[in-house]
């Protein structure tokens, strides 16, 4: 059901502030999602209205080191090797503490000449002993970075999870919806009678997904998916097929707020229609939305 | 902070190029924190906010949408959030130590240029607000209370305490836009 747009636009402070229920979140999501321009400009104001607010907060400088954290952990979930940072972080740690070191000595060196014998074997076993705690510190800094960087690390990794598990909830409920509804595509006299296609559709949130089967694989050409809303065709992009002509297409949201009525592919040159509101080519395989 | 929509940064961050995230971060990450300090009250908890905002804030960059929040605006809403989820986990004993710590925190100079003037007027307008609303507004945005629960903390009627929210984020955002546009 589709909400009023001054009703929407009465909720957005409750909205920016979380004050509505996941149900009445949804629908002013999906209202902005239809690209509302008053109520996105209105979101756009109220959102850098509190992002002002939040400034007013007294400033305090972020900890040094997460920066580092951030953008290893952001590495590692792009598919780079976070040990390679981590190295580096502890290499540069390394260098300095090297090259403070060096200085020690050779100041140290010019003292010892001026000391006696016993005073020589002591400084040595200070030094040695000196030795031994900084490299115990060095391995306790070195295990303090490793340990920091795993756990930020696994906190991508669980927000990783959290994302996909919600979109995951999306989808399941896309499925469960009292408001879904199915459409069988079948092949036209253009198309081969193999092909065959499935959709689901939820009108409420304008989302849903469709499996097509036995698309021959053609070099040449794509396939292209629509949905007729309002009587007009809308691309909803070229199908990629497997190299058995299947596919899982996902439709986030079709545009618009005219009711969809059927879904259709064509056959098109490479990337699609030139056309983004009708079929260049044939179009081989349609099927209406059931009740 | 820059509050332009058209940072043309924003379309590198959301295809993924990371060299921009550390960008973003150095402009930002100061702000973040300030904010999950005053929701939490507690730096380590803070320093968890910030970490887990901007992980996510890169998990999610596809899902941003630049035409209903400047970069500020989204990195803003992401971190109250986190923050909020994390301070309603808490038992209230914990909250109440957190509100000492709040007086701990070491306070930097004001931002510059626009962002911190604009800062600066928003903070005048809060002051201007009356005290009950003031408070209403301030417990529903730093401490995420529903209408309801502000309702029962302050003993006033659910309607008002709404009214107060509403129209106090509302005359906020009057003087944003006065502000920007002068």
């Amino acid at each position: 059901m589709n909400v009023p747009h001054d009703q929407i636009r009465d909720s957005l402070v409750d909205f920016v502030l979380g004050q509505l229920d996941e149900r009445e979140a949804r629908r002013v999501e999906a209202h902005l999602a239809e690209g509302c321009a008053e109520c996105n400009a209105e979101i756009l104001e109220l959102r850098e209205t509190l992002a002002h607010l939040a400034a007013t907060a007294d400033a305090t400088p972020a900890p040094a080191g997460v920066r580092g954290r951030v953008l290893a952990a952001v590495r590692t979930s792009s598919g780079d090797d976070a040990l390679t940072t981590r190295a580096t972080d502890v290499h540069g740690e390394k260098g300095e503490r090297a090259a403070a070191g060096s200085d020690t000595r050779a100041h140290g060196a010019t003292t010892i000449l001026r000391m006696p014998t016993w005073g020589r074997v002591a400084v040595t076993v200070l030094t040695a002993a000196c030795l031994l705690l900084a490299f115990d510190s060095f391995q306790l800094r070195r295990e303090r970075i490793g340990l920091r960087n795993e756990v930020a690390l696994t906190k991508a990794r669980v927000i990783q999870l959290e994302s996909e598990v919600d979109e995951s909830q999306q989808w399941a409920e896309l499925v469960t919806s009292g408001n879904a509804r199915f459409a069988q595509l079948t092949a036209t006299p253009d198309g081969d009678p193999t092909m065959t296609a499935w959709a689901i559709f939820d009108a409420g949130s304008r989302r849903g997904a469709v499996v097509v089967e036995n698309l021959e694989p053609d070099a040449n050409r794509d396939y292209e998916l629509w949905a007729i809303a309002g009587g007009s065709p809308r691309s909803l992009g070229v199908v990629e097929t497997d190299v058995n002509g299947r596919a899982v297409v996902r439709i986030d949201r079709v545009v618009g707020d005219e009711p969809v009525a059927a879904f259709a592919v064509s056959r098109e040159p490479r990337g699609g229609s030139p056309d983004k509101t009708a079929p260049s080519g044939p179009v081989i395989l349609v099927g209406p939305l059931g009740d | 902070m820059s509050l332009s929509t058209a940072d043309p940064r924003i379309p590198r961050f959301r295809s993924g190029d990371e060299s921009v995230l550390g960008e973003l971060y150095d402009e930002h990450a100061d702000h973040v924190f300030a904010l999950a300090l005053r929701i939490t009250g507690d730096r380590a908890e803070a320093e968890d906010v910030l970490q887990e905002t901007w992980i996510q804030a890169w998990a999610k960059r596809g899902e941003y949408r630049p035409e209903q929040a400047s970069f500020a605006g989204w990195i803003t809403m992401l971190a109250r959030s986190r923050a909020l989820d994390r301070l309603r986990r808490r038992s209230t004993r914990a909250r109440k130590e957190a509100e000492v710590l709040r007086e701990d925190a070491v306070s930097l100079p004001l931002a510059q240029g626009e962002w911190g003037l604009l800062t600066e007027s928003l903070r005048a307008e809060v002051q201007s607000l009356e005290p009950m609303q003031r408070q209403a507004l301030e417990l529903a945005y730093w401490g995420g209370l529903s209408h309801s629960r502000i309702s029962e903390e302050m003993g006033q009627p659910l309607g008002t305490v709404k009214t107060w929210v509403r129209s106090g984020i509302l005359r906020l955002r009057d003087r944003v836009v006065k502000e920007r546009t002068s």
